[in-house]
């Protein structure tokens, strides 16, 4: 059996994710990007509340692959932008120390 | 049919009516009707999203009434837009004189300090202050050292900054500036040069946790001198800190990787406590809250977001069933 739900559902805000849901069932977020728009993409524990969770929140569940290609895109973009984020005359250690380093490639679990 | 006195060698009581969860955690009791439990848990749950999706941002306030201002947008490097939490919602405030970055802020909503950070031109340190009424921001006097990404506690009016970055200058620093509601003076150096750090707590009795890139100190400050506190289990900077010396927390945050942990301090050692569901680094962190309440807005998770989670730690009474 499968130990995690893949699947993207826009965050409304408020109660988006309650405490309760949290105790329920195992909840990750991450940014992905379909080549237009950011994505929320989420990883959720695999028993009926994690996903009656995603169905009731109109979410649309992905493969693993799916879900990682959509957090790949945004990753790929967030690295892009910290390499054009250049100064002048600042050496590569000024520039991780003010921008911090280069964003990695997150692996969903 | 075995019993559960023949199991746990222990009759369960019959309470008529359910006690206070705060008093029966870990008790297991009959009502009449339902076996009961009380438990204590901490967790993250989702808040208003902010106005403006931003990262590099910085905040104060409580989960009720929390603050937040400055970043950087998709089109605006330095921002000067403030907002104000509600514990619901984001309601927008009045904005920065000068917009910035990476800066810190203390004090309660109704009564913000925003020192440092970096700002136009060309990515300057910053040595601006600005005092929030609730309403609008009031240009204060500036620090000696312009400095980013440095750390903070206190109030407007008894303030100690930390550490940071004077780039083109100094550039990482253990300088440590005390403002008295009328000047600025240096004081103590920290124990070493660091930035991406946070710090909570009020002047006489501050914390300096973690730092960039996967810094595990914790130093504390008594208004004089520093001293060596805990490690963290996962070092890292630009998380979110809230409370007090022996009563903070931090969460989330990056050391080359976002990180989701959370943990919490009591003046000697640091716990883990629940993740947060969105990992993100340069996050506002509600800086007047506590190990039992405290908010986290915005940052980078890479990409900027306008996500913000909720944190409570709460005692409640549970039916036990057979699921």
């Amino acid at each position: 059996m499968a130990i995690f739900i893949y699947g993207t559902a826009t965050n409304t805000g408020k109660n988006f994710f309650t405490h309760q849901d949290r105790r329920n069932f195992f909840l990750r977020g991450y940014t992905g990007h379909d080549g237009s728009n950011n994505i929320d993409t989420w990883v959720i524990g695999a028993n009926e509340k994690g996903a009656l969770w995603l169905a009731e929140k109109s979410g649309t569940e992905q493969t693993k692959a799916e879900a990682q290609a959509l957090v790949k895109a945004a990753d790929v973009i967030a690295r892009t932008a910290w390499d054009d984020n250049d100064v002048d005359d600042e050496s590569a250690d000024e520039k991780v120390a003010r921008l911090g380093a280069k964003p990695g490639f997150i692996t969903l679990p | 049919m075995t019993t559960y006195k023949n199991i746990h060698g222990k009759k369960i009581k019959f309470l008529a009516s359910d006690p206070p969860a705060t008093v029966a955690e870990g008790q297991v009791w009959y009502n009449g009707a339902d076996f009961k439990t009380a438990i204590f848990s901490e967790a993250w749950s989702s808040g208003g999203n902010l106005n403006v999706t931003r990262g590099s941002l910085s905040g104060s306030g409580t989960l009720t009434a929390g603050l937040v201002a400055g970043g950087t947008t998709a089109t605006v490097a330095f921002e000067d837009a403030t907002e104000e939490y509600d514990g619901t919602s984001w309601t927008n405030g009045g904005n920065l004189n000068t917009g910035r970055k990476l800066s810190a802020t203390m004090g309660p909503q109704t009564a913000g300090f925003q020192v440092g950070g970096i700002k136009a031109p060309a990515n300057t340190a910053s040595a601006n202050v600005e005092d929030y009424d609730g309403s609008s921001w009031t240009n204060g006097t500036a620090l000696n050292l312009g400095r980013y990404a440095l750390g903070g506690a206190g109030t407007n009016s008894a303030t100690v900054v930390f550490g940071g970055n004077n780039i083109g200058g100094t550039g990482t620093t253990a300088n440590v500036e005390e403002w008295n509601g009328s000047a600025w003076s240096e004081v103590n150096n920290m124990p070493a040069a660091i930035l991406g750090q946070k710090g909570c707590g009020v002047l006489t009795a501050a914390l300096s946790i973690g730092g960039n890139s996967s810094n595990v100190t914790t130093s504390h400050y008594d208004g004089t001198n520093w001293s060596e506190g805990g490690n963290l289990t996962t070092g890292r900077g630009n998380g979110g800190a809230a409370g007090t010396l022996t009563a903070a927390i931090l969460a989330s945050g990056s050391n080359g990787g976002l990180q989701a942990a959370t943990e919490i301090y009591d003046g000697t050692s640091w716990k883990n406590s629940s993740d947060v569901a969105t990992a993100r680094g340069e996050l506002a962190g509600s800086k007047e809250g506590s190990t039992a309440s405290m908010t986290i807005a915005g940052g980078e998770s890479p990409s900027r977001t306008n996500a913000t989670e909720e944190f409570t730690a709460e005692f409640s009474v549970k039916t036990i069933t057979d699921s």
